[in-house]
């Protein structure tokens, strides 16, 4: 019974079904005070920042310091969200800001994508596959990562919206400012590029 | 249609993005030279391997450093909270520099007034002193007589003696 009291207590202080609101409609929650809002916000936008700023620095660390900065300035300046942008619009703007700052203040690292500077290998997030499946995609992966970084970075920055992050090029072009029919040939010419690059590999 | 023209438009004929002209313009090319169907297969493998990549996680500490920065930016928050638009350190401040200011005003103004009051009174005494004077002027012309009636009859003094 107790238990089940401290389940209820937990549940309630939670925010009623948050899946079920909109990032817009978070944003305007946390703007009215609602730290829970802010929370929900961090959770479904940090690993998706961390994965569209890594591709800027191909250092875990340095990309995680600016996932934490665009987090903290989502905390100081949620006032100036307006409602007539997307979201993740907004967001993903402040991250690349941010990343363009740091890259400015640090000379770009050439490290191994999948390493962190303490030799230890990134976590990924594998789905349910076998154990053939998951050593032919991490290979595939590091491949991709490897050749992704050979390609030019507006290029790059541009096909990592649209194919891993699934931006729409609308979003895209909000983000980085730049119009749309030259997004759509960056894309294209950064797939063709890496696709180039990737002749050997046929996906299983 | 060149090869450069189809390769501009390899992502838009996968993605859909194409009006029926250029679809059917775009599937024509590829029905006449099928060794350029093997590059669109390429882009579209390429494509489907980034929509499936695993993706990088945040370090299990983020949410701790994330909170902690939070925290600190409360707790800076607070102790920058205003007093009449002053941070509570800065009034602290203000407050003992008005304090001293207002002792130092209060001590000048005491001392000031003693000399303002010392001046009253010589002024005072300045004003009073010419009816005084003709009072000593008389005492002084009585001295003067009893000294001539001294200096004249040697006698009178002892006698009031």
């Amino acid at each position: 019974m107790n238990q089940n009291l401290q389940t209820l207590s937990a549940e309630s202080s939670k925010m009623d079904n948050p899946f079920k609101l909109t990032d817009e409609k978070l944003i305007a929650r946390f703007q009215d005070g609602d730290i829970n809002a802010y929370n929900e916000l961090v959770d479904r936008y940090k690993d998706r920042l961390l994965n569209f700023v890594f591709r800027y620095f191909n250092n875990r660390e340095q990309a995680e310091d600016v996932v934490q900065d665009t987090m903290i300035k989502l905390y100081t300046h949620a006032s100036y969200y307006k409602n007539i942008a997307k979201f993740s619009t907004w967001i993903f703007t402040i991250a690349k800001n941010n990343a363009l700052t740091e890259l400015r203040k640090n000379k770009r690292k050439q490290t191994d994508s999948m390493w962190t500077n303490d030799g230890k290998p990134i976590d990924i997030e594998l789905k349910d596959e076998s154990l053939e499946q998951t050593v032919y995609n991490k290979i595939a992966v590091e491949e991709l990562n490897k050749y992704l970084d050979e390609i030019p970075e507006n290029f790059r920055i541009a096909v990592v919206l649209r194919d891993f992050q699934e931006l729409s090029y609308e979003e895209i072009s909000k983000i980085l400012e730049i119009p749309i029919g030259t997004i759509k040939s960056r894309i294209n010419r950064g797939r063709i590029q890496l696709s180039e690059k990737m002749k050997h590999f046929k996906e299983q | 249609m060149d090869y450069n023209k189809f390769e501009d438009r390899i992502s838009r004929w996968i993605e859909n993005d194409m009006d029926v002209r250029e679809r059917r313009e775009f599937e024509k090319f590829l029905s006449t030279n099928p060794q350029y169907q093997t590059k669109v297969n390429e882009v579209r493998n390429t494509i489907s391997m980034m929509n499936k990549a695993p993706s990088i996680k945040v370090s299990s500490t983020f949410d701790q450093k994330l909170n902690q920065r939070i925290s600190s930016l409360s707790i800076d928050k607070k102790s920058r909270k205003s007093f009449f638009g002053f941070s509570s350190q800065n009034f602290a401040y203000l407050t003992l520099a008005l304090g001293a200011i207002f002792i130092l005003t209060s001590f000048l103004l005491q001392t000031n007034s003693s000399y303002i009051f010392a001046d009253q009174d010589i002024e005072d005494s300045k004003m009073i002193s010419p009816s005084d004077s003709l009072e000593s002027k008389e005492e002084l012309e009585d001295m003067k007589d009893i000294d001539v009636l001294n200096n004249i009859d040697g006698s009178f003094v002892n006698d009031q003696q």
